[in-house]
């Protein structure tokens, strides 16, 4: 079966800052669940970036389903990782998600029935239908959250990408969020980066511990060494070889 | 306002001026709610004071002071533009010397300039009773220009200002679309510079859509309201300064202070009659 993402070569730096990603590999599946976990400043959301196009790469290439990231970002769904500052705008849940239809310079993009109709699927998929019409200065965090995974989902997308999707809310509303992440593979593809093994041991199908080098585990290989190893200041020291157990990629 | 309203019966220099104030208060009721949205208040207070370099170089070259405002301004939004969207760790700091630099520019030819007086205080200040036919036109066209282009890009417009990450990964050309916003800007402020003048243009551009932003659910109810703010203030500001020969473009920022004042009273008071209630 051909991956969902195929990653051979990546190199990519900051401008005039040393490669956070070098000689990176990695293939993902369709319908996988993917979970990266690494300190800060490993290249996770370089690498999300890089995977919805709004990074590009210094050497190497990315495909998403056997084409390039900028020719497939109708199929992309990316939720950033810190939301918007929202509290002074007077624009409603179903507004936001309408956004996710927007596409290049398309000027009519969300404003078309279909459009519209897929919009309200999206926020369908993640519970928020009761609250379409209210203001986002309305939301808890876990709700706002979730109406940003239901603007990248407007798009329909197959590969859904999120950075640190739970990093700002409450235990409560993090469950709800993962729980319908799960739920929306083998549909789709999702990577998410998190800081959480816990959540990414229960839900993930595999692990990308990304430190300098990527290696990619099984989620019953995160034990205390590796997530050690995940957050060494030394990662050219290997991990267990047990954690590596199960890896493919 | 009895003697206003009496004059604007019979009088054409004011009906031209009501009219100037009507079309001026289109393009801040379009363009302020971005300018409130995107967080670019000073941005656009670089732009508007920046023209006075253009008009400045019109008047010592003898051509028109409003195509100069324009020419500058257009340059001017760019250039700030570039500046955020390439450097935007200087943005603040280079907005500031751009405004500055402008200004100086302008000054410096405008004395070098003879008999300039009059005119310069009414490019700084505004003064929408020498509104003359050609003024309208010229609004009018800029009216219908940013309302053609807000009308069509709304949407790239919001997706930016909410978030450019996002709207890069929908393949929103974000950069260009930021300079287009800011073109409009642009193009408000030289709207704006016959009725309050340069100085006091970012008054008027925002004090409507900031009243309106607290009762707004839309961004559609929110272009209307300050629409209308702006309408309801400009003619009321210049009724106001009839009679006892204020002048008008400082009366028409006063009366948009004082709506956006009176806006910020309901709004704390409706929410404390909510707090309680959901108590």
């Amino acid at each position: 079966m051909n991956p969902a993402v195929r990653i051979r070569g990546l190199r990519f730096a900051h401008p005039g800052q040393a490669p956070v990603l070098q000689d990176l590999d990695l293939d993902i599946a369709p319908g996988e669940f993917l979970g990266i976990l690494g300190p800060n400043g490993a290249g996770k959301s370089s690498l999300i970036q890089l995977l919805a196009s709004i990074l590009r790469p210094d050497a190497g290439h990315i495909d998403i389903l056997g084409r390039p990231p900028r020719e497939m970002r109708h199929c992309i769904g990316y939720v950033p990782q810190q939301p918007p500052p929202v509290r002074h705008l007077p624009i409603t849940v179903s507004t936001l998600v309408g956004l996710g239809r927007l596409h290049g310079w398309r000027p009519l993009g969300g404003a078309r029935r279909a459009d519209r109709e897929r919009a309200q699927a999206a926020l369908a998929e993640v519970e928020l239908t009761a609250l379409a019409p209210r203001l986002l200065r309305e939301l808890s965090g876990g709700e706002l959250q979730r109406a940003l995974l239901a603007r990248a989902l407007a798009a329909d997308p197959a590969l859904l990408l999120l950075d640190e999707p739970t990093a700002h809310i409450d235990p409560a509303a993090e469950s709800r969020i993962w729980a319908l992440l799960r739920r929306m593979t083998p549909a789709r593809t999702v990577v998410v980066v998190s800081h959480d093994p816990a959540l990414l041991t229960a839900h993930a199908d595999r692990i990308a511990l990304l430190n300098g080098t990527l290696r990619v585990i099984a989620p019953d290989g995160l034990d205390a060494p590796t997530l050690q190893w995940a957050y060494s200041r030394h990662p050219e020291i290997p991990p267990p070889a047990r954690a590596l157990r199960g890896a493919a990629g | 306002m009895t003697a206003f309203l009496d004059a604007l019966l019979n009088q054409a220099f004011l009906q031209r001026a009501v009219a100037a104030g009507l079309l001026a208060s289109l393009g801040c009721g379009l363009i302020g709610p971005w300018v409130l949205i995107r967080r670019m208040s000073h941005l656009a207070g670089g732009i508007a004071h920046a023209v006075l370099g253009g008009m400045g170089i019109a008047f010592f070259l003898g051509g028109s002071p409003l195509l100069g405002a324009t020419l500058a301004a257009v340059v001017v939004a760019l250039l700030i533009g570039f500046i955020h969207l390439y450097w935007e760790a200087q943005e603040d700091l280079l907005t500031g010397a751009l405004w500055s630099v402008g200004m100086a520019v302008g000054l410096l030819f405008i004395y070098r300039t003879p008999g300039y007086g009059t005119d310069l205080m009414s490019y700084l200040f505004g003064n929408i009773l020498l509104v003359g036919r050609q003024d309208l036109l010229f609004m009018l066209l800029i009216d219908g220009l940013v309302l053609a282009v807000v009308g069509l890009l709304h949407r790239h417009f919001l997706a930016i200002s909410l978030d450019e990450a996002f709207a890069r990964s929908r393949g929103i050309p974000v950069a260009a679309v930021y300079l287009i916003l800011l073109g409009l800007v642009a193009l408000t402020v030289v709207l704006l510079i016959r009725v309050v003048g340069l100085i006091l243009v970012m008054a008027l551009v925002t004090l409507p859509a900031a009243a309106c932003s607290l009762f707004a659910r839309s961004i559609a109810a929110l272009t209307l309201g300050a629409t209308a703010l702006a309408m309801a203030c400009t003619t009321l500001g210049l009724g106001l300064s009839y009679a006892p020969d204020w002048p008008a473009g400082p009366t028409i920022i006063l009366v948009c202070a004082a709506a956006y004042a009176l806006a910020l009273g309901v709004n704390v008071l409706q929410r404390r009659v909510r707090v309680p209630a959901a108590r």
